[in-house]
């Protein structure tokens, strides 16, 4: 659901998400649209080699996908700045949730801004990554 | 003391933002809004530019035998630490040709909270309107860890 921006609060916690667990398919999907083909993402064995138990998943995978958590919640175009910071890895099988809330309401450079920050979590509470964004209002 | 590297900036290349590739991209990402899928000259997703490099140009990670491939650095496990992304006004939209170039902005280790020596190299990629305003920087943080993280 968009949200309201006449009503909006900071604070305001927005609903979250639960993806089905996650595949190699999508992991592989990204690196295609992406362009970024780290073996570490689709060769379990070149991923053993570096010490994980197997491929893992791609941090701006994750980024994206709390991008578009953020864009079923406030309007695409008016996406100013997006930060992630990539604090844990996620493996094929992870049930990650997607969620976040609005930091800041906030005035500067003439306009009105929207602060956002979000999460992406392990089904244990593992912080996968985190991400901030600021959005035009008005 | 300064790592050579800093301020080592790749060539510019040309990006065209392509509706197709928005569509592939804002799939793989679960981004399911119109402002991507439905209408005639889609916005970018906020991430989507960190593509451009990857296939067409020149970046830290594919410095394709320029200046940035001679950078004295171990790139055999590189992780991403932190990615963001800025822009200065309206968001890129399809049919939009970019400039754009990437620059070192610094190289460092430290200690982690583990004990082991970890390298930081910070990279900005810039991207510009074909009248050279600058609509957007892409700011990359990859780190080199000694051992592989949890």
């Amino acid at each position: 659901m968009p949200i309201d921006w006449s009503t909006i609060k900071e604070g305001t916690v927005l609903p979250s998400w639960t993806a089905p667990p996650l595949t190699r398919t999508e992991i592989v999907r990204y690196q295609g649209a992406s362009g970024d083909f780290d073996p570490a993402h689709h060769d379990d064995e070149h991923a053993r080699r570096f010490g994980y138990p197997g491929v893992f998943s791609l941090g701006m995978l994750h980024a994206g996908m709390l991008s578009a958590w953020l864009a079923r919640h406030a309007p695409p175009e008016q996406i100013r700045r997006f930060r992630a910071r990539f604090v844990a890895v996620a493996y094929p099988g992870d049930v990650l949730t997607y969620k976040g809330r609005i930091a800041a309401i906030r005035q500067a450079e003439g306009s009105k801004w929207a602060d956002f920050e979000m999460i992406c979590e392990r089904a244990d509470g593992t912080v996968v990554t985190q991400a901030w964004a600021s959005v035009l209002i008005s | 003391m300064t790592h050579p590297a800093i301020g080592v900036r790749g060539p510019k290349f040309e990006f065209v933002v392509e509706r197709g590739k928005i569509r592939e991209f804002a799939q793989a990402i679960g981004a399911e809004h119109d402002a991507y899928l439905s209408v005639r000259d889609p916005v970018v997703p906020p991430t989507f530019l960190t593509i451009a490099g990857r296939l067409w140009g020149y970046t830290f990670d594919e410095p394709r035998g320029t200046c940035l491939a001679e950078i004295d650095f171990d790139r055999s496990l590189l992780l991403n630490a932190e990615e963001e992304f800025e822009y200065f006004g309206d968001l890129p939209k399809a049919g939009m040709r970019l400039q754009v170039y990437t620059e070192i902005k610094d190289v460092y280790e430290k200690r982690g909270k583990r004990g082991g020596l970890l390298s930081f190299v910070i990279i900005e990629t810039v991207f510009e309107s074909e009248t050279g305003q600058v609509i957007a920087v892409q700011r990359q943080t990859v780190v080199k860890t000694e051992t592989a993280p949890g």
